[in-house]
């Protein structure tokens, strides 16, 4: 029993015997239907972007577009684009001084010092009203100190101008 | 003048590999008309495939179907010899279609779709053998009453061959276990070339292998299954 050995043609005819094994009849057309189950199934799963993105895909073919039509076009129209931003003049550019503006200081409103109001008190013995002289008040600024009356025209009132009228 | 048809002739062959049905006839001697009938056959046949599958690419639902049934008798017994199995067959091959399927838009045709449909078979077998490992249980189909008229199988049991004493089902139950002894890898080579009759260069196709690792794998499996199956050997006292 031991020295028994198939030689080669033996055994492909032995094994070419398998060809005969076949499944059930009718199977083929079970498997068909099987199949086609499957798809409907595999089709209610799919995404909806997918579906979306089929759906798309088919309105863009029944336009018949030439893909590498299309994509020469757009690429000529994206060169043009291109070319037209590099033609086109630049925006003026207002040039930036070397020295910087100087800082803004607070405007500090003139400071009008007033000489000593006149009271009655102040009279001299003989009775007689002395008023001091006008005095000409310096005028210095003065950070947070009250503002100083404005005059129209930035003027003083004629009252207060020396009469240089001479005749 | 001799010189450019002896460059054509030379060319001959490469010609008919591109028109295989309408390569040009030189009076050479060869009759070149007479075309081999298995060859016109496939040919005719991977033409209606191309047209099938360009419809199915285009979402055609009956040509997908067609192709189903014309391609499911072969891929079923690739995927029941592998297994000995007709239920695992019979999920593998649903599997096998709905991976056709989902990836039919993606074949661009360099290849047969055969060859195609065959590749992602032969991966689905062979995956599946590897993983099932141990739990297998044999389901065999019945055996055709083709078989009684088979020229090889009466030459089997009219010879004095314990196969004429042993029950056709012991016979296909011995058959398919020395199958499953095998490696997946030779498994799908004895599969698709000794049941099938896939030529060397297409199974090697189908596997992405070279034809001489083809071979060898053949040559390693039938060695092993020669010694496996020697007791259907014909009794050499007699």
């Amino acid at each position: 029993m031991a020295d028994k050995h198939l030689n080669e043609k033996q055994l492909q005819a032995l094994l070419r015997l398998k060809r005969y094994e076949q499944p059930p009849p009718g199977y083929f057309d079970d498997l068909l239907s099987n199949i086609q189950k499957r798809q409907r199934e595999e089709m209610l799963r799919r995404p909806a972007w997918r579906l979306a993105l089929e759906r798309v895909k088919t309105l863009l073919e029944s336009f018949r577009v030439d893909w590498r039509y299309a994509g020469t076009m757009a690429g000529i129209l994206l060169t043009g684009i291109g070319l037209i931003q590099i033609a086109m003049p630049k925006h003026a550019v207002v040039p930036v001084a070397s020295n910087p503006a100087p800082a803004v200081q607070p405007v500090a409103q003139p400071t009008v010092a007033y000489a000593p109001a006149v009271t009655l008190d102040n009279r001299n013995p003989q009775g007689q009203k002395l008023l001091p002289p006008l005095q000409r008040v310096s005028v210095t600024t003065r950070p947070g100190s009250q503002p100083a009356p404005q005059f129209a025209g930035g003027a003083l009132p004629a009252s207060y101008e020396a009469a240089q009228i001479r005749f | 003048m001799a010189a450019i048809f002896a460059s054509t002739t030379r060319l001959l062959p490469d010609l008919k590999q591109f028109f295989p049905t309408a390569a040009p006839t030189f009076s050479t001697g060869m009759d070149t008309s007479e075309v081999d009938p298995v060859v016109a056959e496939r040919e005719a046949s991977r033409r209606e495939d191309e047209k099938l599958v360009a419809r199915a690419q285009a979402g055609e639902s009956v040509a997908f179907d067609a192709l189903v049934v014309k391609h499911s008798p072969r891929l079923y017994a690739q995927m029941y010899h592998m297994t000995s199995n007709h239920d695992d067959a019979n999920d593998m091959l649903q599997d096998v279609w709905m991976k056709a399927y989902r990836n039919i838009t993606g074949f661009r045709g360099k290849s047969q779709f055969s060859t195609w449909l065959h590749s992602i078979a032969s991966n689905t077998a062979i995956n599946f053998v590897q993983k099932r490992a141990r739990r297998w249980t044999m389901s065999l189909d019945d055996v055709d009453n083709g078989i009684a008229n088979d020229k090889e199988f009466a030459e089997l049991t009219t010879q004095s061959t314990p196969a004429r004493e042993t029950d056709l089902g012991e016979m296909q139950v011995k058959i398919n276990e020395a199958m499953m002894k095998l490696t997946p890898d030779h498994r799908a080579v004895v599969t698709m070339f000794d049941i099938q009759g896939m030529a060397h260069a297409e199974i090697a196709e189908v596997l992405k292998i070279s034809e001489g690792t083809v071979r060898s794998r053949l040559f390693y499996a039938h060695k092993q299954l020669q010694g496996w199956l020697g007791e259907f050997a014909p009794d050499p006292k007699i």
